[in-house]
């Protein structure tokens, strides 16, 4: 009797902890977004404002748009884009922002810096803390400035960031011709992942 | 309060009850291992081993416990064989090792008094001698190394194998004990039936070899706020100078990434660089490329924004040695074909101008060919091992 006393311990136990990590997903997770959730939205092709659609919103003064200027407020004092409100990197998750951050959902809110990689980092505190509907402006204030607000140049209106600006193949012949072995390295590596079956 | 010395306290006491309840203040007892008629020792302390190991494994899935902030303790080769040895001639000629010795001194054994008596006299005497034993005890220095990472293993196959050993292990010995001594052996336990717990641990060993563990190796998820601090300071880029340094100079330690699709890499990449398109850079089949230690990681698109997502997904999920090429491919040709020529005199801007155009005359005219093919080999190494170790 002891010895099945004992082991209907040990089961329960076990069964305890077996249950706990079936759930251990809601119980502990850092983050509110899995990685390759968050890479999803990261790369998603909604989540950019091209300068084309920044003069159309600035031309029409559509009041569903939301520009948020990040930079450090010396920047924003010294010139920003017309209608943008400045909060600052360091203060999205301050509690005076908050109305703004998480507010109504029906207005679409543009993130811009001086660069495009600003605004991503910004994006990407917020997308760690569970806010995707933000989008990023191409180009960032620079660009947007210059080619949108001051002098229009349609040229620049779909610029962005990843433009290819000089043809690589002729600067540097020796790479171009890799690809070959970019192809092998990429099937070597994808046959064995689905063998191994966890 | 200081509440560490109060768990000290509380798992000690613990301790020196399991010690005393399994019986281990009986030298005949412990001693018993080496001549075969009792394998209680090694039943206890394989049956600690196994239950701690399923205990560390399966909080740290559940995130009850932080591995990164527990110690593991480095291995120095040498005085590891060294201690060894002498441990094992103490052990088998005092009958005690040091943990039970105290517990037999505490229920009044003479043998245990001057067992532990001798434990003093030798800590004092290696304290006192250290200059001599210095370059022993650093000797053969190895790190932090795990058992699973030398075989080439899961950390969760280890725990099954383990597990399966420990029960082969239990089974041989109880039949060892039988044939020396068929008197005392397992008395008290003949006739009842281990199916149960049998099963129950193999079990356990499999839902193991499925359980992630990854902190223990350095790769968990980092943590948010931290995280966000990362992402917002800005000490992540690497300078155009310093990739086109390693493009001609192989032997710098530096692991080039492409993180645009494949379509564009197949039609220009720099040469030697690995492609994981930003699509990708999640899937776990990049893992050894992307930890590596000894190598910085240096992530490039044609601008920054793709190379920056990239990175800040690979920071997240925990690889440190991650960097990204400033400017992208569009601002390695612009440093340098838009070389300015300098005009302060100072020697660096110089040195940096005539590098500038150094390079650019050899990209130019594609004198890579020999170096791209040996930075291909190179790079394939990291990639078979990712997946020969992705299971």
């Amino acid at each position: 009797m002891k010895k099945y006393v004992f082991a209907i311990v040990i089961s329960v136990f076990a069964g305890i902890l077996l249950l706990a990590m079936i759930f251990k997903k809601l119980l502990t997770s850092n983050y509110p977004l899995s990685a390759s959730q968050q890479l999803e939205i990261m790369t998603s092709s909604e989540g950019s404002f091209s300068l084309f659609e920044l003069s159309l919103a600035l031309k029409s003064n559509d009041p569903d748009i939301l520009l948020i200027d990040i930079r450090i407020e010396e920047d924003y004092t010294r010139g920003h884009l017309p209608n943008a409100i400045n909060i600052p990197i360091e203060l999205l998750f301050h509690k005076d922002n908050a109305e703004i951050i998480s507010g109504r959902q029906e207005i679409t809110r543009i993130l811009y810096g001086n660069t495009e990689g600003q605004a991503i980092k910004a994006n990407a505190l917020l997308v760690l803390n569970g806010y995707t509907n933000f989008k990023i402006l191409n180009g960032g204030y620079q660009y947007a400035n210059q080619f949108v607000v001051s002098k229009p140049v349609p040229s620049y209106f779909h610029y962005s960031d990843e433009q290819q600006k000089f043809n690589y193949s002729r600067l540097m012949p020796g790479g171009g011709s890799n690809s070959l072995n970019v192809k092998k390295e990429e099937v070597k590596v994808e046959v064995p992942t689905p063998r191994g079956g966890c | 309060m200081e509440w560490d010395l109060f768990f000290a306290l509380f798992i000690g006491i613990a301790f020196g009850y399991v010690l005393e309840s399994a019986g281990f203040s009986s030298s005949r007892r412990l001693a018993g291992v080496f001549y075969g008629y009792d394998f209680t020792v090694l039943r206890v302390f394989f049956t600690a081993g196994v239950t701690a190991m399923v205990g560390v494994f399966i909080f740290n899935y559940l995130g009850w416990i932080d591995m990164s902030i527990v110690y593991v303790n480095p291995t120095f080769l040498w005085p590891a064989i060294v201690g060894g040895v002498i441990m094992g001639f103490g052990f088998i000629l005092g009958g005690y090792c040091p943990g039970t010795s105290v517990t037999a001194v505490a229920i009044g054994k003479i043998d245990a008094m001057v067992f532990l008596a001798g434990i003093v006299l030798g800590i004092i005497g290696y304290g006192e001698g250290f200059a001599f034993f210095e370059q022993l005890s650093v000797s053969g220095y190895l790190g932090p190394i795990f058992i699973f990472d030398t075989l080439g293993i899961s950390a969760g196959w280890f725990a099954f194998l383990l597990i399966a050993v420990a029960l082969i292990a239990f089974g041989v010995t109880a039949m060892i004990e039988e044939k020396v001594n068929p008197e005392s052996g397992l008395v008290d336990a003949r006739g009842t039936s281990y199916f149960i717990p049998v099963t129950l641990a193999l079990l356990v060993g499999v839902v193991l070899i499925f359980t992630p563990f990854e902190r223990i190796t350095g790769l968990g998820e980092m943590d948010n706020e931290e995280l966000e601090k990362v992402i917002v300071s800005d000490n992540h880029y690497v300078y155009p100078d310093e990739v086109a340094f390693k493009l001609l100079n192989d032997y710098h330690p530096v692991i080039l990434v492409d993180v645009r699709s494949s379509a564009d890499a197949a039609e220009f990449t720099l040469p030697g660089s690995i492609n994981i398109p930003l699509v990708q850079i999640s899937s776990r089949q990049w893992r050894k490329t992307l930890s590596s230690k000894e190598k910085k990681v240096i992530f490039y698109s044609n601008g920054t924004s793709d190379a920056l997502k990239a990175w800040i997904l690979a920071r997240r999920m925990g690889y440190s040695n991650v960097f990204v090429l400033e400017g992208g491919l569009n601002g390695f040709f612009q440093n340098l074909e838009n070389n300015p020529k300098p005009t302060d005199y100072k020697l660096e801007s110089e040195f940096a101008y005539r590098f500038r155009e150094k390079s650019r005359q050899m990209f130019r005219e594609g004198k890579l060919e020999i170096k791209k093919e040996q930075t291909t080999t190179a790079d394939d190494q990291p990639i078979v091992v990712a997946a020969k170790g992705g299971c």
